[in-house]
């Protein structure tokens, strides 16, 4: 219990502190972050806890944003409503591809992802342009009105709604990897599958969930980002930026909690600060992502906590001297 | 007594290469039952048909009376019939107490004192995690998740493999205890370790059973080695 309390106050103390770093710098920067840090905390997930890695997350961005745009604009009015529809469109996407999916492994799963990724961005770009607009996407500025208690509407507003959706997520997948008995089949499935089949699950039914929450909520980053932007477009699916959200994990450390978070600032800002100097930003960003996996291969977050586990273990004394009566 | 596995027939392959060739055996309730062959026999494969980890290409196995087909691994282990296979592979990111809770939560048998009555070893190294164990201490740990949810057999392939010579006596004493509350079928190499453990061997030669020995002065001189 004291754990859970240290972790989720540890949780809603970083997100507070950043939330009031506006003062330093641009809400508009921070809240792309967080929006981008929920993005690739499933991929995270995915990574860390099942092994899976997976190039096609802005197919699963692109069906929250889309769920989303297309209730804005065709339907309704309410953002509240909005991501939320972008969410359920994003789960019941998963549910029936996840079948599918998840009965692959490592670069099989990849691969295939990375296909679902092309074969979304031509069905938002080519075959439903009659409704998405394609290239041109789906304007939504009229199309949304203020909404009660915190107007997501306004950037005010919608920069404290995020931050609240971010805890929320934060202390979910907080709960999910250290609390429950799921996050910890889910380790044993990237450890060792077959030896948690010995022990009677059905790791089929775990790798799906898994992969049904982590893409649920790329679909609700993928929601927050058409309210945000009150707009989306196909460009949103496309196959280019597929390595982003695999970049920011392994570069903040897939499967840590504050890895997400620590690798979106780092990429937003070197997207934002660099690309005012030199066009191609993404050169520095695949050399900081070279740079990290050398020297820990688990990424900064990853790294810092292997160092701290490390300083800690040298001063617990060794276990007690174990007898002959002990067995074995 | 009724048989508690009842093995007829079997045949097995991986992919154009047969393994097993018509494969019959049994295992009585509380019975202790080895398997000795040379490298390469089909010990493990047989251990894998009867776990539901590779499917048979004819044959049946019966586990108390239910044809067991093509279920799969985990539905089988949850019915009882538990494999222990050779590669002392634990959780290595999980504790001791973890690795339990997961069987635990898997059986719905939170009772770790008949755990503990058997390997009170891991009662002191509940907080240690999977990767900081032994080879013996990972074999406790696998055998004790094992009988989380009272299994009526277990399936132990190679139990002492890499294991010192003090904790393979430890480990004799343990399969008779286990014995006491369900039926045992391991395979190996180790012919000592089979003659003090064994009630009944089944001597394996190139995917055929060759021989069934029950007579016990023949298992303690070991004399089933001629088979092999």
């Amino acid at each position: 219990m004291k754990r859970y309390l240290t972790g989720a106050t540890g949780i809603i103390l970083v997100f507070v502190l950043l939330y009031f770093l506006k003062g330093v710098l641009p809400p508009a920067f921070l809240t792309e972050v967080v929006i981008y840090s929920i993005y690739a905390m499933g991929c995270s997930f995915l990574i860390g806890c099942l092994g899976l890695t997976s190039f096609g997350q802005p197919a699963f961005l692109a069906f929250g944003a889309y769920g989303a745009g297309i209730y804005l604009y065709y339907f309704g009015t309410n953002s509240y409503v909005a991501i939320l529809v972008g969410m359920l469109v994003s789960l019941l996407i998963n549910m029936l591809v996840g079948k599918f999916l998840v009965r692959l492994s490592s670069s099989y799963f990849t691969l295939c992802n990375q296909a679902f990724c092309v074969v979304t961005f031509f069905l938002f770009q080519k075959a439903l342009v009659k409704w998405t607009f394609g290239d041109n996407g789906l304007l939504l500025i009229s199309r949304m009105k203020p909404t009660p208690i915190i107007d997501l509407t306004s950037s005010k507003g919608f920069y404290l709604f995020a931050f609240l959706v971010a805890i929320g997520v934060w202390l979910f997948f907080y709960y999910l990897t250290k609390k429950s008995v799921f996050g910890a089949t889910c380790l044993c499935v990237k450890d060792n599958e077959l030896k948690l089949r010995f022990l009677g699950y059905n790791t089929f039914n775990i790798k799906w969930f898994a992969f049904v929450i982590a893409n649920t909520v790329a679909g609700l980053a993928g929601a927050l980002y058409t309210v945000y932007f009150c707009m989306v477009n196909a460009n949103i699916a496309s196959v280019s930026s597929a390595s982003e959200a695999v970049a920011i994990s392994m570069l903040g450390g897939a499967g840590t909690l504050f890895g997400p978070l620590v690798g979106s600032f780092l990429f937003i800002g070197l997207k934002d600060i660099v690309s005012q100097f030199i066009s191609h930003w993404e050169l520095l960003v695949g050399f900081l992502l070279i740079v990290v996996m050398l020297a820990g291969q688990k990424g900064i977050v990853g790294s810092l906590e292997e160092y701290l586990a490390k300083q800690k273990s040298e001063k617990i004394p060794p276990a007690p001297a174990l007898t002959k009566e002990g067995g074995l | 007594m009724t048989n508690i596995v009842e093995v007829k027939n079997l045949n097995a392959a991986y992919g154009q290469s047969k393994v097993l060739f018509d494969i019959s055996l049994t295992i009585k309730p509380n019975e202790r039952v080895a398997i000795v062959g040379r490298n390469g026999a089909g010990k493990t494969t047989l251990l894998k048909c009867m776990a539901g980890l590779l499917t048979p290409t004819s044959g049946t196995v019966v586990y108390n009376g239910i044809e067991l087909g093509q279920k799969p691994p985990y539905e089988i282990a949850r019915m009882g019939l538990k494999y222990i296979d050779q590669d002392k592979h634990v959780f290595l990111d999980l504790t001791v107490r973890e690795n339990l809770q997961l069987s635990s939560y898997a059986t719905n048998d939170y009772d770790w004192d008949k755990v503990f009555a058997h390997f009170p070893k891991l009662k002191i190294l509940l907080e240690r995690k999977g990767a900081y164990l032994s080879g013996g201490e990972r074999q406790m740990l696998m055998i004790g998740r094992a009988i989380l949810g009272d299994p009526k057999v277990l399936l132990i392939d190679e139990p002492t493999e890499g294991l010192a010579p003090s904790i393979v006596d430890d480990l004799v004493t343990t399969f008779h205890e286990l014995s006491k509350d369900c039926a045992i079928l391991t395979v190996g190499q180790n012919l000592s370790f089979v003659s003090r453990v064994a009630e009944r061997i089944y001597a394996m030669k190139e995917g055929k059973l060759v021989a069934e020995i029950t007579d016990e002065v023949e298992i303690k001189d070991c004399r089933y080695s001629c088979y092999l």
